[in-house]
Parts: structure tokens; sequence; C-alpha cells
């Protein structure tokens, strides 16, 4: 079945929401919210570079004015390669999530069908655009490594991270997901210098329609609504950031059809209409 | 005629994981089950410790979440709503909550004539144990549902009707709910006419405890309960199978 999350030449238009919650003890409230709209645009062109850009709208703020204006969450450039056969590379450069900008590279190399080792290296600096624009130079490397394991039967990932995050703190965490139809669930633990030991949860849950079209500009709902449970949080450790409006831990950071490997080999959530006007854009792509 | 399997295990909506009422089991929901839902607590079913301010004790909700990765496995995260009165407002109101995780193992799964065996606990890890910080109670941990368990539960279907006993033995860490401790246990029964329903009995140790669960299109859960056979709780859940 063709995966539709990649075709040369298409602009896809989304949008999603961005749910953020808070606890903060004494302020007579149980929770504190954050909703934004992510309208976003991702420019597929051929050879696999993409154009991608993401901006926050906020709807409901009980966070402060830091969080008030519409800000850029994310305007990038990408390329993929795969190389030698087992080699999965991205090299992104631009604005990306966690107010960083600056050059990553994400890897992944494919040992065995249930191995592979992931290395990912940043050098980002500060840029926020919420209450005025502000930047620091690009000046912090990061970087995570760490094998990754995948069970074909169970459809299970377990993966192991450590390496230095986005904020300068050392930290490592292990992760075990399950792979459902559309949905993933996942739990993780981790250490880390600042915060010490923690346990949390995911749930990335794929949002339908699961046939799309296949024009040269499609509008849709964004690919993915993701919840992370931590039992501990501090914004300044542990933090990673993302180089894709719709980065996923279900997903990955590759296009499913460019060496697939772990979850890019069950059947996609996504696939193309059987009408008219794709039948038509294939023959052309041909 | 006897058959062994559960037809679907619901209840002890209270955290978010399958049992009786207050009272583990060794059931399971079945693998992939996702499970989204509230709970009434009533002032006597919730924990010593907690859930009290100037006022005396109060009703409360919960919510959670939980799911059945693998059928031998099920977690949950659970949080209770707290009415507390906080520095500069005149009134006490629902403004904070006590979190927890949930977790149980199944080993062994109930065949023709060995009944399931599960082990797991509620609250196994507090959020303030490590820091030794002191929250707004005063007592530097918030571990009102903590509790360690191991249950063993084994159903009879006879006639299209299922019946189901469980024993269990738990242990609540906290002093002050060592009424629940020991030995504690239960029965069910589904009748043929309704089997997406259940009728419950079961000790928490303490007294006596009454309810039923429906499950309604597959997917809403409801139950209700009578604490002691007089104090009203009860809950509503959605649930999903993620195949």
């Amino acid at each position: 079945m063709l995966n539709a999350q990649m075709r040369a030449g298409t602009v896809d238009i989304f949008m999603g929401v961005d749910l953020n919650y808070r606890d903060i003890a004494f302020n007579n409230r149980v929770f504190d919210f954050l909703i934004n709209l992510t309208p976003g645009v991702k420019w597929q062109l051929p050879h696999r570079w993409q154009i991608s850009a993401g901006v926050l709208v906020p709807v409901f703020n009980q966070y402060g004015d830091h969080y008030k204006h519409v800000r850029v969450y994310n305007a990038a450039v990408s390329k993929q390669l795969a190389l030698f056969g087992r080699w999965r590379m991205k090299v992104s450069g631009g604005v990306f999530g966690s107010e960083r900008y600056g050059l990553d590279i994400k890897n992944m190399v494919i040992i065995n069908d249930w191995l592979a080792l992931t290395a990912e290296l940043g050098v980002t600096g500060y840029l926020s655009m919420s209450s005025d624009w502000q930047m620091s130079s690009m000046k912090r490397i990061s970087g995570l490594v760490g094998p990754e394991f995948y069970l074909n039967r169970w459809n299970t990932q377990l993966s192991l991270r450590g390496g230095r995050y986005t904020y300068g703190d050392y930290g490592v965490m292990a992760e075990c997901m399950r792979h459902f139809r559309h949905v993933t669930l996942g739990a993780y633990a981790s250490y880390n210098e600042v915060t010490h030991e923690n346990v949390g949860f995911k749930i990335v849950v794929m949002i339908p329609p699961y046939k799309r079209g296949n024009r040269t500009v499609n509008f849709r709902p964004a690919s993915n609504f993701r919840f992370t449970y931590s039992s501990r949080t501090d914004n300044y450790a542990n933090r990673t950031y993302i180089t894709d409006p719709e980065e996923n831990e279900r997903e990955g950071w590759f296009d499913a059809d460019m060496l697939p490997w772990g979850p890019n080999t069950m059947e996609p959530d996504f696939t193309y209409r059987d009408d008219r006007d794709s039948r038509k854009r294939e023959e052309v792509t041909k | 005629m006897a058959c062994v399997m559960a037809l679907g295990a619901n209840a002890q909506f209270y955290t978010g994981m399958s049992g009786l009422m207050h009272v583990p089991s060794a059931e399971m929901e079945q693998e992939g089950d996702l499970r989204i839902g509230t709970y009434f607590l009533n002032k006597h079913f919730t924990p010593q410790g907690g859930f009290a301010n100037d006022d005396g004790r109060y009703n409360t909700m919960d919510f959670y979440i939980s799911a059945t990765p693998f059928w031998w496995v099920e977690v949950g995260y659970a949080f209770t709503l707290l009415k507390d009165l906080h520095p500069g407002y005149e009134k006490p109101r629902y403004n904070a909550k006590d979190r927890y995780l949930s977790i149980k193992f199944t080993p062994i799964r109930e065949g023709k004539y060995v009944p399931a065996v599960s082990v797991g606990s509620n609250d196994f890890l507090s959020t303030f144990t490590r820091s030794k910080s002191t929250n707004y109670h005063g007592s530097g941990k918030s571990e009102y549902f903590r509790n360690y368990f191991i249950a063993v539960t084994k159903h009879l279907r006879t006639r299209g009707q299922e019946f189901g006993a469980t024993l269990a033995y738990r242990k609540f860490t906290g002093d002050e709910n060592h009424r629940w401790n020991g030995v504690v246990g239960g029965l069910t029964y589904r009748p043929g006419f309704a089997p997406d329903g259940r009728l419950m009995a079961e000790w928490d140790g303490c007294r006596v405890n009454l309810g039923v669960d429906y499950t309604l299109w597959n997917h809403l859960c409801l139950e209700a309960i009578l604490v002691d056979c007089r104090y009203f709780s009860g809950g509503i859940a959605y649930k999903v199978n993620l195949f």
C-alpha cells in the first residue's frame, strides 16, 4: 500500500492543536492551560528536500504574557539521504521547536530488522518571538546517541538514548512504545543531572482522515496529536527540539519509504485516495 | 459444563484499573484496551490522611487514563481533586490534585483449572518521596493511595452465566489506611441475559461494598457502588481497543 506521507512537488497545508498544561501550587487552579492552534505548511521538493513552516496561534492562555503572541515554531529546510543501503540521514537548518534555531543532523544506521543505532547532533541558539525578538548566538552543541530495538511480532519499539540535551544538561532515557493501528502508547524512564530520575508516558494518535488527496496543494488536519505526561518536569532539563512541525515518535525522523525499519514496516497510517486527481498525478509523476 | 475465561473485566474504576470496587483482582482488560474516565469518590471511599480540610472530609472526583498494552500488564494514571484553602483566598475550593501511577502484572493467566494471578500497586511512585519537600499538607508525602497487592481470581461459567471469585492480599503503606490491609476479596456475577453487566460484592478489609457495572455499546463503561452498603460512589469511562 502506498504511503501518503511524502510525494515530491506537493504542498500540504495543515492545522492541529497544541495543548499544554502545568501545575503550579497555590494559584487556586488545578491546572493552567495553554492552547495553541498550529497552522503549518510543508513543501515537498524532489530528492527528499523539504521546506516547512509552522506558527503557534494562542487561543486560550493561562501561562502569561510570554505566550500571548502568534509565534513561529518551525521554519526549516531539510534534506534526507539514504546512504550505503543502511544509513538514514536528515540534515535540517532553520527555526526549530523549543525556541531554538540552528543546524541539526539526525542519523539512523540499520544493523538488522530488529536493531538500529541512532544519533542526533545539533548546533543551536536561542530564538524567541514571544514578547520580543530575542536570540543568542548559535553556540550550544547537543547530541544524543543510542540503540533502538524493534520487536516485529508485537510492533514494539525499545530505545535507549543518552547524551547532552538542548540546554546543556546530560541525561539518559529508556523508552518502550507499542504501536497499534493509528495509536502508539509509550512509557519512559529517564535520569538527568538536573531532574534526576523521572518516569512518564506518551500517547501518539494519528488523526483522520487516513485517506488523503494527492493534489498539488492539499488541505488537511495535522497528522498527529501527541500527549506526554512527566511525573517530574523542568523547562530546562531533558529538553529536545523538533525540526519538523509534525514530528512524532510514531513516524520517527525519516520518510517511511526510505530504508523502512521498525514502525515504518507496519501498514501505513495514511494512504492516497484512489480518485481521478490522484491517478492523474500518478501519471504525471511517472 | 464450565468455561473459564472472563468475558471482560471492568470496575475498580476509581483507579482506572481492572478489579472489583475497592479490591484489586487478577482480571485484565483486553490487550490493546485504552480507557479514559472519571469517578465520583464519596468521602467514605477516600483514603485517610488526605481529602479533608477544616470543614472535615469532602467528596471528590478523580480522572484517569489507563491502558493494557500487553495481555500481561496494565498501567494507569489518575489524579484526584483536593479541596484546599490557599493563602490569600477566603474559601476552600477544588484547586489541587493528588497524582498517581498504577501498574498490574498478570504472570499467570486464567486456565481451565488454574486461576489468574496478578501482582501490582497503586501510587507506587511518589512525586514527593525523593525530594523530601514539604507539600501543603505538611507531611512531605502524598501517598494516599499507595498500596501493593497480590490477587487470585477464578471464573466459572455455566448456562451463560459467569461467577467469579477473587482473593487478594494487600498492604497500604500509610498507617492511617491500615484498615484496608490484609486479606480482602469478593464475588462477581455476570447474568446470561446481560453479559455486559456485572454484580459485585466485596470485603475491602473493614466493610462490605456492593456494586454493579455495565458496558454500553462496547465503549461506554458505567459503575455504581454502595460503600459499606450505604454511600454512593460511581464512575463513567470510555473504552476503545486500539487494534
